[in-house]
């Protein structure tokens, strides 16, 4: 058993049961944290996979920033009420689990039986593939420009957006500016 | 057709299979949760199991444009999940309650 | 690792020191901190217990070793207890991938019986080569120690305190992040070890031409006066200390997110401030002052000079990583002071003009350094003028 080996079964078991976790947590809080320990797990997967900056980046926006929005917000909702999440009727919570496995069971064992077209010559040299930031870069200011430039009027239109909806009238300064 | 040798050697197919089964979590999590942000929640699940299968299909094919779209995806969902929670807070001075059976029927 | 057994020990050996050196850096900060803001305010600090008040900080350390350990009736247990950890984890990450001195170069030795390699040992815990953007991720961790700690303590002013600090830090980051782009963009690497080596020597460029030498060290802070400004700023917004530290405000919070913490406990929280402020204090003088650097001089000519001092290889190499150790430790020890002074000279801030500068004044500013930069960078090259 190399160490890659296991240590993919390592970070696989994390990421699988804290979202476990975020389904099943009594609150929400718990949810959320358990959220914060999928996103490392899954980092730490794109740090297997040859991707260090995206899961870096992935740390900084997803952990450091969109779940500490989340938790901002239970924080802000006072929520401490616990809730049973699978207690309801038997039947139609019972349809609601078994579509999910049904779906992986299906798309697994399709992809087992399609043709390999990655693991013939990705078995070979699996391992030493880094990708260096500036490739990245390179990339995306030149192929991917136009949906750079879009994506940066997207995030300035939920920002006014988002602003937009959570104004309380008055604004939020004292006194004269 | 279950050999141990499938598990030793890792290949794209635990990858793929990993992103599957917590794409299927999140999906779960959608569906049974009745709390609206931990539905909010599942959907980062899913959208994190979407970026892996990405990195994975980028890594096997030494084609970096798989990092490139998770870099999009991730911008996207930091976005999303902050709309969708100016909203939350909003429906919450509102309804007085985060259970989605109240209002999930578009009345009043 | 390491290929060998050796290795791998000197390394895990190596990765325990750094982060008990942290930790043991907190009471001398303590002490450092009470008789320096005596100093600043003109009276007496602790000079009872042994010389200079040293024994101070031993005793401090026993107090809160054997106070007792509680949690408040109502609060949510586990949360409570897991916040102080929250708190001085990312710290202890982020100074890990921080280089401290010039790698140690091993010469093959015997040793019972066997001959071991040639090793190199890098002077940090772990060698990213996307350093940069891990410690702007290990240092964005450090929300977390103070928002579950409000909630975990279930009690209105820990929250409210719990809510500002966490919506501070993220608008001081955002201008963190940015102001070290403008730093990247000069050097031209995420990484720690490239920087560094692209400050030594004399600031040189290219004017039309002909080359001209000034007599300025080559350093980042000359390249990038607004961005180590706005570093500085975002940095002391980021660990929460004076003029930024309304969630912690005594007298008005009663103690911020940190209430109903005692003991053992409220030591945590402490190392993971002045862990954050020894890891900004190290960015500083990476980007800025030149790393461990002399001014100067480069690491090549030290390095011959000690080999030529001494004849063995590896006590020169490990006798110029020690020197060049206590460069770094100088530097990171000045704006440390620097932190101190500015917290016992300045008044706070009240929080509406906190995140008005934060997202007003520091993030445009950050920008316009980073457009600044690019466009003199980009002219540079486009007619030869060359930096």
């Amino acid at each position: 058993m190399e160490s890659s080996v296991l240590l993919f079964y390592v970070l696989a078991a994390l990421i699988l049961i804290s979202a476990v976790g975020v389904i099943s947590a009594a609150n929400a809080i718990y949810s959320a944290l358990c959220l914060v320990t999928t996103m490392f797990g899954v980092a730490g997967v794109f740090l297997n996979l040859g991707a260090p900056f995206i899961g870096a980046v992935q740390v900084i926006v997803y952990a450091g920033a969109v779940v500490v929005l989340f938790v901002m917000i239970v924080m802000l909702l006072d929520l401490k009420k616990k809730e049973r999440p699978l207690q309801s009727r038997s039947v139609s919570s019972g349809i609601k689990v078994a579509i999910p496995a049904l779906l992986v069971g299906i798309v697994v064992a399709a992809a087992q039986m399609s043709i390999d077209f990655a693991t013939q010559e990705g078995a070979a040299q699996s391992g030493g593939f880094l990708v260096s930031t500036k490739e990245l870069a390179q990339l995306l200011l030149s192929k991917y420009l136009f949906a750079f430039e879009a994506i940066s009027l997207l995030i300035l239109v939920v920002i006014v957006g988002a602003i937009s909806l959570a104004r309380s009238p008055g604004g939020t300064h004292v006194g004269p500016q | 057709m279950l050999d141990l040798n499938e598990f030793m050697h890792i290949g794209i197919h635990h990858y793929i299979a990993l992103s599957l089964i917590l794409f299927a979590v999140g999906m779960m999590g959608v569906m049974i949760r009745t709390n609206v942000l931990i539905i909010l929640m599942s959907i980062e699940l899913m959208l994190n199991a979407v970026n892996l299968s990405f990195v994975t299909f980028s890594h096997y094919n030494k084609n970096f444009d798989g990092q490139i779209i998770v870099f999009f995806v991730m911008t996207i969902a930091a976005a999303e999940a902050a709309v969708g929670l100016a909203l939350v807070v909003l429906i919450f001075k509102h309804v007085k309650t985060l259970n989605v059976r109240f209002f999930e029927k578009l009345r009043g | 690792m390491g290929q060998d057994g050796f290795e791998t020990t000197i390394n895990l050996i190596k990765l325990l020191l750094i982060f008990l050196a942290m930790i043991q850096a907190v009471p001398v900060l303590v002490w450092v901190e009470r008789r320096g803001s005596a100093f600043i305010q003109d009276r007496f600090g602790p000079n009872r217990v042994g010389p200079l008040g040293l024994m101070q900080l031993l005793a401090d350390a026993v107090k809160f070793i054997f106070k007792e350990e509680f949690s408040p009736n109502k609060s949510v247990r586990a949360i409570y207890y897991m916040a102080p950890v929250a708190a001085l984890v990312p710290a202890a990450l982020a100074l890990g991938a921080l280089p401290l001195s010039t790698p140690i170069h091993v010469a093959p030795f015997e040793w019972l019986g066997r001959s071991w390699g040639p090793y190199t040992f890098e002077m940090q815990s772990f060698d990213i080569p996307v350093g940069i953007v891990y410690v702007l991720a290990a240092s964005s961790l450090g929300v977390y120690g103070l928002l579950l700690a409000g909630w975990g303590s279930s009690n209105k002013y820990s929250l409210m305190g719990a809510l500002r600090a966490s919506a501070q830090m993220m608008s001081y980051e955002l201008s963190l992040g940015l102001s070290v782009v403008g730093t990247i963009l000069v050097f031209g690497s995420l990484d720690f070890h490239t920087i560094i080596k692209a400050q030594e020597g004399f600031m040189h460029f290219h004017l039309f031409g002909s080359e001209i030498q000034i007599f300025l060290p080559n350093w980042g802070i000359f390249y990038q006066p607004l961005a180590a400004i706005i570093f500085v700023v975002a940095v002391f917004a980021e660990s929460n200390r004076l003029p930024f530290d309304l969630p912690e405000a005594e007298g008005e919070l009663v103690a911020g997110f940190h209430t109903e913490y005692g003991g053992f406990k409220l030591l945590l929280f402490f190392m993971g401030e002045y862990g954050h402020m020894i890891v900004a204090s190290g960015l500083f003088s990476i980007f800025y002052l030149g790393g461990y650097g002399l001014p100067w001089v480069d690491t090549i000519t030290v390095t011959e000079f000690f080999s030529g001092i001494f004849s063995h290889s590896t006590t020169a190499s490990i006798v110029t990583s020690i020197f060049y150790l206590v460069l770094f430790l100088i530097k990171i020890a000045l704006f440390i002071w620097l932190f101190m002074w500015v917290r016992w000279s300045l008044p706070r801030f009240k929080y509406d003009r906190l995140m008005d500068l934060g997202w007003k004044t520091l993030m445009p500013l950050a920008l316009f350094n980073i457009i600044l930069t690019a466009s003199i960078m980009f002219l540079a090259h486009f007619i030869h003028w060359g930096v």
